[in-house]
């Protein structure tokens, strides 16, 4: 459903992406991993259109995005989620969740409080829900980042980190709801570096540096006979830990 | 067709001039007894009655304009007033800018000493320290004849006193008239005065019409002695009290209360509460639209030119003094026109604003994190979409303090609306003190004038706050 094709782009002088090349199928569920400074999160962002690519191909179910003048519609269609969460910190927990699709003429607002309390409901906020962004703590702000997200009724969402920013113990309730869209057939790109989720979760794990995607295979594959020398390095120093 | 024009025509000339007679706009500035000064809330004095025969003689309705003494030229060399009156001594340099009247008055510039000092000779003053009103003949000819004096030009004569008073000053040197008026008990005038001059009134160069009418009027006066008679009677009017003789409640009833000099302070607080709401208001449209204009050409390229004018004004308004600005605008900009001249404050201010506001809105967009951009542009929103629900609502509970601030600025910097003659608050202390020679209650009435104001709208800024927190 997602092809990306030799895909470029500069910060000034400083080549972040180099020519990714990846494709996505429906219910895939790829990790994203590698040293940090090497491009993953851009390349996220890029998906999204949040950053202009240099050059490249991004084709979203036959259309290249880049050719699109207007973002707004594919956004719609490729939600993301970010580490710092990003919640409106001036509307309540249910007032975020409705108020891009109410807005967007998606859904009523009747209809869109009541999918909204149903998600709630599902992972036992509803308490929270007039309750403002300040008033939460990190793993409640993001799995109302996620609902967030599903009321658009995205084709494919985009995890940029969405554990980092989490204190230890809250990271596990954000990664089950993850799970949950998983077995829901979601599909899903995650860049994380939670190395034990993307190992029993991805279907597909991808290893970048320097810009450009070095390995790729099954997370059986990438973890346990990586080829590659500095996916090799990477490895073991993360398992140094 | 044609004829019913002219008769509609002519019978809108004839209402036009039966209901109202035209004009003659007088400037003056009141702060000069006898000649001009404020009385029961109205400009009286010698200049006023002679403006006012003159005004009989064609017939018009005269209007007085209260405006600084530096100003008066301008005000007749553009139009914007028709005659200037205010004590003003002939010289060369200004009838180069405007016709003279024929003298209807002569002054003697007297120099008026400390009793103490022995200092008796005219020679004496050479390399004194002295002090005189700006502008007034007494400094020009001063800086002419007397290189080696040190020179303190003050805006009122008034305050030239007051520094020989406290001895920051060796002389005064001012017109004997207003001179006898002021001295107390420990100041003495020289014999001889230091030069005997002659007032005219003055119009613009090339209005003979006017000039020669003003000039019957005048001959016609003086040889009756009529303007001798007004001399003499605004000179009775009010025999200045000594200040050291009076006690401290005659002195509060005599600047607040007696001859209803409370009203010019109301007068005042009125103008000047008018300017600052007026301003801030117009001051918020203005600076919405060029920060806001500026961050859409930013975000999406669109309204470049509206971008471009946003980005001169403010640069310009930050870079020069808000008096030139509010005299630009009245002088150049407003030239021709009779505007209301408290109009001109609100659109002067207003303008000033304006700018100052747009910068604290850009600063509050930019307070906002990247990521409540990003966030709204992740769900498909679209700029303006994000830019009204999402970042402006927060960042308009950031820049509440610094906008409070700035309407704070904004009422004590109405006090310079006195440059062009709105009578605001400070101007009427200053009237008020023009007619009493005292300055004590009237700076600190309306200082205390100016903190209650400032401190109700800092305290309806901080509960507006609170409610935003809460919100």
């Amino acid at each position: 459903m997602l092809e990306i094709k030799n895909l470029k782009k500069r910060f000034g002088n400083k080549k972040v992406l180099n020519g990714i090349n990846l494709n996505v199928n429906e219910r895939d569920i790829i990790g994203i991993i590698g040293p940090s400074g090497c491009g993953k999160s851009t390349l996220l962002r890029c998906i999204n259109l949040l950053e202009k690519p240099n050059s490249g191909k991004i084709i979203f179910e036959g259309d290249n995005l880049l050719d699109n003048k207007s973002f707004t519609n594919t956004r719609r269609r490729i939600g993301m989620v970010f580490q710092q969460f990003n919640l409106f910190e001036h509307m309540n927990v249910l007032d975020n969740i409705i108020f891009a699709p109410v807005k967007l003429k998606i859904l009523k607002k009747q209809d869109a409080i009541k999918i909204a309390k149903n998600y709630l409901k599902d992972i036992d906020l509803e308490d929270i829900a007039n309750n403002y962004p300040s008033e939460i703590s990190g793993g409640q702000k993001q799995r109302v980042a996620i609902i967030r997200t599903l009321m658009m009724k995205p084709d494919i969402i985009l995890f940029d980190e969405p554990t980092s920013a989490l204190d230890p113990e809250m990271i596990g309730e954000v990664t089950n709801l993850m799970r949950k869209l998983a077995k829901e057939g979601m599909t899903m790109i995650v860049v994380s570096h939670e190395m034990n989720f993307i190992k029993n979760f991805c279907t597909k794990v991808v290893f970048m540096s320097d810009g450009v995607i070095v390995e790729e295979g099954t997370s059986k594959e990438i973890f346990e006979s990586p080829k590659d020398q500095r996916l090799k390095n990477f490895l073991s120093k993360i398992n140094s830990y | 067709m044609k004829k019913l024009f002219i008769i509609i025509f002519s019978f809108l000339l004839l209402t036009s001039c039966g209901n109202k007679k035209q004009q003659l706009i007088l400037s003056t500035e009141a702060g000069f007894a006898p000649y001009e000064y404020y009385s029961n809330g109205e400009i009286v004095g010698v200049d006023i009655d002679i403006a006012k025969k003159i005004a009989d003689y064609l017939d018009m309705e005269l209007v007085i304009k209260d405006v600084a003494f530096d100003s008066i030229i301008s005000e007749v060399k553009t139009g914007k007033s028709d005659i200037g009156a205010a004590g003003i001594s002939y010289t060369e340099e200004r009838s180069k800018e405007v016709d003279f009247t024929i003298n209807y008055s002569e002054s003697k510039q007297v120099v008026i000493v400390k009793k103490k000092t022995n200092i008796y000779n005219i020679d004496d003053i050479k390399l004194l320290k002295i002090a005189v009103q700006l502008g007034s003949v007494a400094d020009s000819y001063i800086t002419e004849n007397y290189p080696g004096v040190d020179l303190t030009r003050e805006k009122k004569f008034l305050a030239a006193i007051q520094d020989l008073k406290d001895d920051k000053v060796d002389a005064v040197v001012m017109d004997e008239l207003p001179a006898t008026k002021l001295i107390d008990d420990n100041m003495r005038i020289l014999d001889e005065p230091l030069l005997v001059d002659n007032y005219g009134m003055i119009v613009k160069k090339g209005n003979t019409k006017l000039l020669e009418d003003a000039n019957k009027v005048i001959n016609d006066l003086k040889e009756s002695g009529e303007i001798d008679k007004f001399l003499l009677e605004h000179m009775g009017i009010e025999k200045h009290k000594k200040e050291s003789k009076i006690s401290l409640y005659d002195r509060f009833y005599n600047s607040v209360i007696y001859d209803g000099r409370y009203k010019y302070i109301l007068e005042g607080l009125k103008n000047t509460l008018l300017i600052a709401i007026g301003a801030v208001l117009i001051g918020i449209v203005l600076g919405t639209i060029a920060s806001i204009s500026r961050n859409i050409y930013e975000n999406t390229g669109h309204l470049k030119l509206l971008n471009l004018i946003s980005k001169t004004y403010v640069s310009i308004i930050r870079g020069t003094p808000s008096t030139l600005q509010l005299m630009i605008i009245y002088y150049v900009i407003f030239k021709q026109t009779n505007i209301n001249i408290v109009l001109v404050g609100i659109l002067a201010f207003g303008i000033n604003s304006g700018a100052y506001v747009a910068e604290i809105i850009r600063a509050g967009i930019s307070s906002i994190s990247k990521g409540q951009w990003e966030a709204g542009y992740s769900l498909g929103l679209n700029y303006y979409q994000v830019i009204s629900k999402i970042i402006l609502p927060q960042a308009i509970k950031n820049i509440l303090p610094a906008l409070g601030n700035e309407f704070i600025t904004l009422v004590k910097e109405t006090s310079i609306g006195a440059y062009i003659g709105i009578v605001e608050l400070t101007k009427a202390s200053d009237i008020i003190a023009s007619r009493t020679y005292d300055y004590f209650f009237p700076l600190i009435l309306i200082a205390i004038i100016y903190l209650i104001i400032t401190l109700l709208l800092s305290k309806l800024i901080n509960s507006m706050e609170k409610r935003l927190k809460n919100a």
